[in-house]
């Protein structure tokens, strides 16, 4: 990362700061992953996603700068609310596969389940399992009694992930800034 | 579950407090995004409701993710924000920024943001260890101007910018640890 200095990890005292912060997320585990707090290194894997094609039905492809935008709000919800997005890894390896947000941006009506995936992590349901715990997180621990995702309609993969989950479309429902943007609404696990 | 301030070091002056920002300091925000106060962070229009969430949601999870941030300054007594200031480095720009916003005009003129700047410079190279630290600032930014000046800061003239096609003055800021 030497051409870009200013994606280094933070080092010194800050380091420390990061690491008491990160320590403050809660982690979530399923028999194959580890959901964790996102950090600096992680940053390019969320470019990778959101300035390519591949980030095409969440806003992308965009520019660095501005995923760069998307990760840090992204983030902030752990300091703001309590809640915000996960980096999801394997835990037999290690591997960074992706990030799962449990988010409320301004304008939007109520917070949202999202699943974004590395390419490489496509096709063995790893997005379903790391959104089955942030789902149960998020009614569970957080006490939720509704969760939603918004997805454009032309993202198959992403409803397919909805459908798996058990989330139903509901379709007398619209958002007040995107109206074409479909709202999957997740049932509550009935332990919960 | 509450929002909390885990981590984030929380400084004091005579007068502040210097916390990282909180939910309940967003309204504050974006009022200031709509006022004709942020024109020199914002350029000509007041900031659309998303971009100025984005802007806010920047400064915070900078925390998580750099170790450090701006805080945002309260009167002793009271937690409500009237600026903020830190250290902080946006993505691309050349080096690390010490920035600060007065936020409300109620604060303005009695050395307030002065006083929390200068805490904020303190805890950039004292705590964590900055050797060195510049502000943008526009040159028509007269209030800005004369906050770096009172700081000690003086004109770098060599420095690279963030956006070369913006007319930017950089100030480099003394480090209050070293040699005078």
């Amino acid at each position: 990362m030497t051409d870009r200095p200013w994606e280094s990890p933070p080092t010194g005292a800050a380091r420390e700061i990061a690491a008491e912060i990160a320590a403050a997320v809660p982690e979530l585990k399923t028999p194959r992953l580890r959901l964790r707090a996102p950090r600096m290194k992680d940053f390019d894997a969320f470019a990778e996603i959101l300035t390519t094609a591949r980030g095409i039905h969440v806003g992308g492809p965009m520019p660095r700068e501005t995923a760069w935008l998307e990760f840090t709000e992204a983030v902030s919800g752990w300091l703001l609310r309590g809640y915000g997005m996960w980096s999801v890894e394997r835990r037999a390896d290690g591997a960074l596969l992706g990030f799962l947000p449990l988010h409320h941006e301004a304008g939007d009506p109520e917070p949202e389940l999202g699943y974004l995936f590395l390419a490489s992590a496509e096709g063995q349901g790893y997005a379903t399992e790391a959104a089955e715990a942030a789902r149960d997180f998020a009614f569970g621990r957080l006490g939720w009694s509704r969760l939603i995702s918004y997805i454009a309609p032309e993202n198959a993969r992403s409803i397919a992930v909805a459908e798996r989950l058990g989330a139903k479309r509901a379709d007398d429902e619209r958002h007040p800034l995107d109206a074409d943007l479909l709202i999957f609404r997740h049932p509550k696990p009935e332990s919960s | 579950m509450s929002a909390h301030l885990a981590g984030t070091p929380i400084l004091e002056t005579e007068r502040l407090v210097l916390r990282a920002p909180q939910m309940a300091d967003w309204p504050r925000w974006l009022a200031f995004t709509q006022d004709a106060r942020s024109a020199f962070i914002r350029g000509g229009t007041p900031m659309e409701l998303g971009k100025a969430w984005r802007a806010f949601g920047h400064v915070v999870g900078m925390w998580a993710l750099r170790g450090y941030g701006s805080f945002v300054f309260c009167l002793r007594g009271s937690d409500d924000a009237l600026g903020m200031t830190g250290p902080w480095h946006p993505m691309e720009w050349p080096e690390r920024e010490l920035g600060w916003t007065v936020w409300q005009r109620a604060a303005e003129g009695k050395g307030l943001a002065f006083e929390a700047a200068k805490a904020a410079r303190d805890f950039a190279f004292l705590s964590l260890g900055w050797d060195t630290a510049v502000s943008y600032i526009d040159p028509e930014n007269a209030r800005s101007i004369a906050l770096a000046e009172r700081l000690g800061a003086v004109l770098d003239n060599d420095a690279a910018v963030p956006h070369p096609d913006e007319p930017t003055l950089v100030y480099r800021h003394p480090n209050p640890g070293g040699p005078a």
